[in-house]
C-alpha cells in the first residue's frame, strides 16, 4: 500500500503546532474554521483516493454466484460529501484570544493537540503590545465604543509614564511572591526563582511580569506586557487604568500579542498565507522549537504535571 | 589789579568753609585747602557774584573751559539737552540760563573721583556677585587713562581699576544726583533710589553709550504663549528623550536624599524604600555622583557651581554651610552647591569619591580635591591632634607626579590610580587597607607596592576595610581585611597589608568588574557571570552565608531566561551591606541588607537573591551608600 494519494500524505504530516497570526475583529472559532475550511479544500483538490467499489454478488445460491464489482455510492464524494472535512482535523488554540486580539495564535493540529497541552502546562509567557489613546474615554473601553469622556492629556511625560510603569511592575513582582505562596525570605523562594520565572499556583489571576512603555506620540502610546493568565478585558481594562492613573483617561486602539511563550510573530502566518503548503512549512518549523523547548530541564512535560498535581491534591 | 578779587577770594572761602570772620592763619589755610579740594560747581551762598574767569577758585581750569565753551555755543545745544530732562526741571534751568549749574560736564577732579567711587561699586558689587563673566565685566574693557588718573595715583596696590561702562554708569549717575538733589523735594524719599537708577537707565539706554547689557532672571524653557491661544490649552514643556533621570531611596533622616517633597520632613519620613525621581539632573547635567555614610555628592557639568552636595555634613565632608555665621550646619536636607577653590574658573570636576567623613573631588587639571575628616589622614594632610573638622573650611589639594586618572574612598581610607596604572593609598590603616606594609595610619599618598608593582590597574573598589584591584588583564588583587575570607587566604591570617594576587580558578575567566562589601567580594567575568564570596548575604539563597571560593549566581536570576537569552551583567557595584548589579538593558538588580530601604524594593526586608528593582528607566550608573543609592538613568529608547 504504497500508493498513498498526495492528500493522504499531506493529512499525515499535518500533525504539529502550527502559529497563526489572527487578525483583530474575527473570532479565534471562526479562524479556526476558515483555517480547517481552506485545508480540507486544498486537500480535497490535491487528489483524493477514489471510492472504494463494492462487491455485489448477485444470483441464486444454489447456482454459480454471480460477483460483480459495482462503485458503491456510499463512498462517493457525490452522496457522503467531500473526502476531508474540517471535523476530520483534531484542532485546538492554546491561549483563548479574543475578537479584538491580533496577533500570535498557537494551533494545534491532530498529534499536536497533545504538545499544545502540554505547553498550556508549562504556564507560558505572553507578550503583548498595548496601543492607546489618551484623552478619550469610551464605554466598553475600546476604540469602536461610545466616547463618554474628553479630556486634556498634553501634560503627561515620558517620566509619568515611567514611573507608572514601574509602580505596576514592583506591585506585580510583590503579587507574583504572593501567588506562588512562597516567602522572599525562604530558601524555597530561591530555588523557584532559579527555575526561571515564578509561576502563579493558579490559573485565574492575570500576573504582569514586565511592562515597559515602548513609545509615547501623544495621544497615542505603546505599551509592551509581559503576562500570564491574562484575558481580552483585562487587558482592556489595564489601558483604562493606566488612563486613570496617569489623571487622564485612555483607550486602547489596538492589542497584539507578539509573543507566545517561544513563538514569536515572525513565524505567525498571515491570514493570506493560510494554505497547505505555508502551514505544513510553518508546522515543520514549530515542530522543531517546540522540540528545543521540551528539552529544557525547567519543562513541565505531562508526566510530571500529573505528578506535581497529585502532589498538590494530597497536601490539600 | 583790583580789589576785587581778594573779595572773591575771600567770598569762595566764606561759601567754602562757612566763616571767615578774623581768621588765623592756619584756619585760613585749611579754607583754603578745602576750597582747592573742594571745588564747587555753584557758587551760591557767598554773597558776591563772580566777575571773572579766576580758576582756581571755583572750578579747575579745565572744566571752566569746557563749561565755557558750552555756553557760547549757543543755548540749544544746553537746551536739547535739557530737554532730555524733566520738564519741572527745565523751566526752572532755563529761567536761570544765565548761571545754570552745570548738571552736564563734571570738572576732571570730579570725574577722577567718580572713577574711584565706581572702583568700590565694582569691589563690592564683585564681592555679591556669583557668576566669574559678570565679575569679568565689571573690570575688561579699555581704559581711559584721563578718567583713571586718581586711582593710579591713589592706589598703593589695593584699588581696582573699573570698567569704562561702571565708571560711565556712576558719572551719569553722579550727574542726575546733583539734578534730583535740587528738586529733592519733588520726589518721595521712599522711591528715591528706585527713580534714580531709573533715570540713569533710562539716559544710558537713550544714548546708547554703552554696551552693558540689561540682565534679567532668565526663565529657561518657557514658551511665550502666542495671543490666540486660549490660556487654559496652555502648552506644557517637554521632556527630551536623552534627558538624565535621578533616583534616589534608602534612609531620609539624614538628608542624603535631597530635596524630597517639602512634606517629607513635615511627615518626618525616615526612610524612602523605592526609587523617588529628583528634579536635581534636569536643572544639573551630572557627570559623577559618590554616595558616602549618610550624604551625597554630585559633579555637575557647569560653569557655575560643579559640585553639589547633601546629607551629613559633621566633618566638613560636603562643604563649610554657615547661614548662621560660625554655627556650621552639621546636616544639610537639601542639595547645596559646594564651594571649591579652583584656581582657574573653566576648570571642571572629573569624578568624586565618598567614604565615612571625606569627599575626594578630581578634576580635569589632574589634581584631587579632599573635604572632610582627616582624622586618620585621609584627605592626605598631616594629621592634626583634636583637630575640629565640624568647622573646616580649607580643602587640601593633592597632585602626584604621573597624573590622576581614578579615586577610590574606602571607609576611612582613600585610593588614587594614576594614569600609568599605579595605586597610591592614605589614611586608616589599621587593617592594612593602606597596603603599604604596615598597619599605622599614612596622611601622605604612598605608592602601593606588592603583587601589583609593574601591573597596570584599572580599578580599585573599597566600601569598608578589604580592597580589591582589578589589572588591565582580567587579574584581582587584595588587600586589607580578610576576617570573613574575602581575600582568599589559606592560612588563618586576618590581614593583609601588602597587594596579593587572589587564587581565582582558571575555569572563572576575565575578571571585568569587582566589588567589595564589608565581608564579602563580588566580581563579574567578561561573561557576565556574577561570582560571590565571603560572608553574609551572597545572593544564593538565605541557606548558603558562607563561601571560601567564588561561587556564581545563577544568570536567570538577572533575567536571562528563554525569552531573554541575551541579558547579561554589565556592571556590579557593592555598599558595606548589600550589592548591586545592572544588566544590558538597564536594569538594576539589589540584595542584601535591607534595613533602611537601600534596596529600592518597596520593602525592609533582607533581599537574599538578586531581585529586580523597579526603576521606571535604563539605568546607567548607580552609587551605593551604606544606608542609600543613587541611580542615573535615560529614559527607555
Amino acid at each position: 500500500m504504497n500508493s498513498l494519494s498526495t492528500s493522504e500524505k499531506a493529512f499525515k504530516l499535518l500533525n504539529g503546532i502550527v502559529c497563526l497570526y489572527k487578525p483583530a475583529g474575527v473570532h479565534l472559532s471562526g479562524c479556526r474554521h476558515s483555517l480547517l475550511l481552506k485545508l480540507t479544500q486544498e486537500l480535497n483538490l490535491c487528489g483524493v483516493r477514489p471510492p472504494e467499489n463494492r462487491v455485489v454478488i448477485s444470483g441464486d445460491t444454489t447456482k454459480e454466484l454471480n460477483v460483480k464489482v459495482e462503485s458503491s455510492y456510499a463512498d462517493n464524494v457525490l452522496v457522503v460529501g467531500p473526502r476531508y472535512q474540517t471535523q476530520d482535523i483534531k484542532c485546538i488554540w492554546t491561549t483563548h484570544l479574543g475578537k479584538r486580539v491580533s496577533g500570535v495564535c498557537v494551533i494545534g493540529l491532530n498529534k499536536g493537540t497533545k504538545m499544545v497541552r502540554n505547553l498550556q502546562n508549562n504556564y507560558p509567557l505572553r507578550t503583548y503590545h498595548l496601543h492607546g489613546q489618551l484623552g478619550i474615554m469610551t464605554k466598553n473601553m475600546y476604540i469602536d465604543g461610545q466616547i463618554v469622556e474628553k479630556g486634556r492629556f498634553d501634560f503627561v511625560k515620558r517620566e509619568n509614564v515611567d514611573k507608572l510603569m514601574s509602580t505596576i511592575q514592583a506591585s506585580n513582582q510583590k503579587k507574583m511572591f504572593e501567588l506562588a505562596n512562597v516567602d522572599t525570605q525562604t530558601q524555597t523562594a530561591y530555588d523557584l526563582a532559579t527555575k526561571g520565572l515564578i509561576r502563579p499556583a493558579s490559573t485565574k489571576i492575570p500576573l504582569i511580569y514586565g511592562i515597559k512603555c515602548i513609545s509615547l506620540d501623544l495621544p497615542n502610546f505603546i505599551i509592551e506586557v509581559n503576562v500570564i493568565n491574562e484575558y481580552e478585558s483585562y487587558l482592556l481594562s489595564l489601558v483604562h487604568e493606566i488612563g486613570l492613573k496617569l489623571r487622564c483617561s485612555a483607550t486602547c486602539t489596538a492589542i497584539r500579542c507578539i509573543r507566545y511563550s517561544s513563538f514569536t510573530i515572525q513565524q505567525a502566518l498571515l491570514m493570506k498565507h493560510w494554505n497547505l503548503q505555508f502551514v505544513l512549512e510553518n508546522i515543520r518549523e514549530c515542530n522543531s522549537s517546540y522540540k528545543k523547548m521540551s528539552k529544557l530541564p525547567s519543562f513541565i512535560t505531562e508526566q510530571s504535571y500529573f505528578e506535581s498535581n497529585q502532589k498538590l491534591t494530597s497536601v490539600q | 589789579m583790583s580789589q576785587d578779587h581778594i573779595e572773591l577770594f575771600f567770598n569762595a572761602i566764606r561759601a567754602r568753609g562757612g566763616w571767615c570772620v578774623n581768621t588765623t592763619p592756619r584756619h585760613f589755610s585749611a579754607a583754603y585747602n578745602k576750597l582747592l579740594m573742594h571745588h564747587c560747581v555753584k557758587s551760591s551762598g557767598g554773597n558776591v557774584e563772580p566777575l571773572d574767569k579766576t580758576a582756581i577758585l571755583f572750578t579747575t581750569r579745565v572744566s571752566l573751559c569746557k563749561f565755557e565753551d558750552m555756553l557760547p555755543n549757543n543755548d540749544r545745544k544746553l537746551k536739547k539737552l535739557l530737554n532730555d530732562e524733566n520738564t519741572d526741571i527745565e523751566e526752572d534751568n532755563i529761567t536761570c540760563l544765565e548761571m545754570p549749574p552745570n548738571y552736564f560736564v563734571l570738572s576732571e577732579f570730579s570725574e577722577n573721583a567718580v572713577a574711584l567711587v565706581a572702583a568700590y561699586v565694582v569691589r563690592m558689587v564683585s564681592k555679591r556677585l556669583k557668576c566669574h563673566e559678570c565679575i569679568a565685566a565689571l573690570y575688561k574693557g579699555n581704559i581711559n587713562e584721563n578718567r583713571v588718573l586718581l586711582i593710579i595715583q591713589k592706589s598703593r596696590g589695593g584699588l581696582v581699576i573699573p570698567a569704562n561702562d561702571v565708571i560711565t554708569v556712576c558719572h551719569k549717575t553722579e550727574l542726575i544726583y546733583r539734578q534730583v538733589l535740587n528738586d529733592i523735594s519733588e520726589i518721595g524719599e521712599n522711591d528715591f533710589s528706585q527713580n534714580l537708577a531709573l533715570s540713569v537707565f533710562s539716559r544710558l539706554s537713550h544714548k546708547n553709550q554703552t554696551n552693558c547689557a540689561l540682565y534679567s532672571k532668565r526663565y529657561v524653557g518657557v514658551n511665550v504663549k502666542p495671543e490666540n491661544v486660549d490660556p487654559f490649552m496652555a502648552p506644557y514643556s517637554e521632556s527630551p528623550k536623552d534627558q538624565q533621570r535621578l533616583y534616589v531611596w534608602g534612609m531620609a533622616e539624614h538628608g542624603a536624599l535631597g530635596d524630597l517633597k517639602i512634606r517629607s520632613r513635615e511627615r518626618q519620613i525616615q526612610f524612602i524604600y523605592r526609587p523617588v525621581r529628583l528634579r536635581f539632573s534636569y536643572s544639573h547635567k551630572i557627570k559623577d555622583l559618590a554616595c558616602g555614610y549618610g550624604f551625597t555628592v554630585y559633579a555637575v557639568e557647569s560653569n557655575q557651581y560643579k559640585l553639589f552636595g547633601c546629607g551629613l555634613n559633621t566633618d566638613s565632608q560636603i562643604g563649610y554651610h554657615d547661614p548662621r555665621k560660625g554655627h556650621p550646619l552639621g546636616l544639610i536636607l537639601a542639595t547645596v552647591p559646594i564651594q571649591l577653590p579652583l584656581k582657574e574658573p573653566n576648570t571642571k570636576i572629573k569624578a568624586v569619591a565618598a567614604g565615612r567623613a571625606h569627599t575626594l573631588v578630581l578634576t580635569n587639571t589632574n589634581s584631587v580635591y579632599a573635604l572632610g575628616s582627616n582624622c586618620y589622614g585621609q584627605c592626605g594632610r598631616t594629621i592634626i591632634e583634636n583637630e575640629d573638622f565640624s568647622k573646616l573650611r580649607n580643602v587640601n589639594n593633592i597632585t602626584l607626579d604621573d597624573g590622576i586618572s581614578k579615586i577610590i574612598c574606602g571607609q576611612d581610607h582613600s585610593l588614587f590610580i594614576t594614569k600609568t596604572g599605579k595605586v597610591y593609598s592614605c589614611g586608616w590603616g589599621a587593617d592594612g587597607q593602606t597596603g603599604l606594609g604596615h598597619y599605622n595610619n599614612e596622611s601622605q599618598p604612598t605608592i602601593v607596592g606588592g603583587d601589583i608593582k609593574g601591573e597596570k590597574i584599572v580599578k580599585v573598589v573599597s566600601s569598608a576595610d578589604c580592597v580589591l584591584a582589578l589589572n588591565d588583564h582580567g587579574e584581582v588583587f587584595g588587600w586589607g581585611n580578610s576576617e570573613y575570607g574575602q581575600l582568599l587566604l589559606d592560612s588563618d591570617k586576618y590581614q593583609v597589608n601588602i597587594p596579593r594576587k587572589l587564587p581565582l580558578s582558571k575555569g572563572i575567566g576575565k575578571i571585568t568588574d569587582i566589588g567589595t562589601t564589608g565581608s564579602a567580594c563580588i566580581a563579574l567575568n567578561d561573561e557576565g557571570v556574577v561570582f560571590v564570596w565571603g560572608f553574609g548575604i551572597l545572593g544564593k539563597g538565605p541557606e548558603m552565608n558562607q563561601s571560601h571560593e567564588p561561587t556564581p549566581i545563577p544568570s536567570i536570576l538577572f533575567g536571562r531566561n528563554q525569552y531573554n537569552p541575551e541579558t547579561r551583567v554589565k556592571y556590579v557595584y557593592s555598599s558595606v551591606f548589600h550589592m548591586a548589579a545592572i544588566t544590558s538593558e538597564g536594569n538594576l538588580y539589589t540584595w542584601g541588607k535591607n534595613k533602611w530601604g537601600q534596596l529600592g524594593l518597596g520593602h525592609t526586608k533582607d533581599q537574599y537573591f538578586p531581585l529586580q528593582v523597579s526603576v521606571g528607566a535604563a539605568v546607567k550608573r548607580v552609587s551605593c551608600g551604606v544606608d542609600h543609592m543613587v541611580a542615573l538613568c535615560i529614559p527607555y529608547q
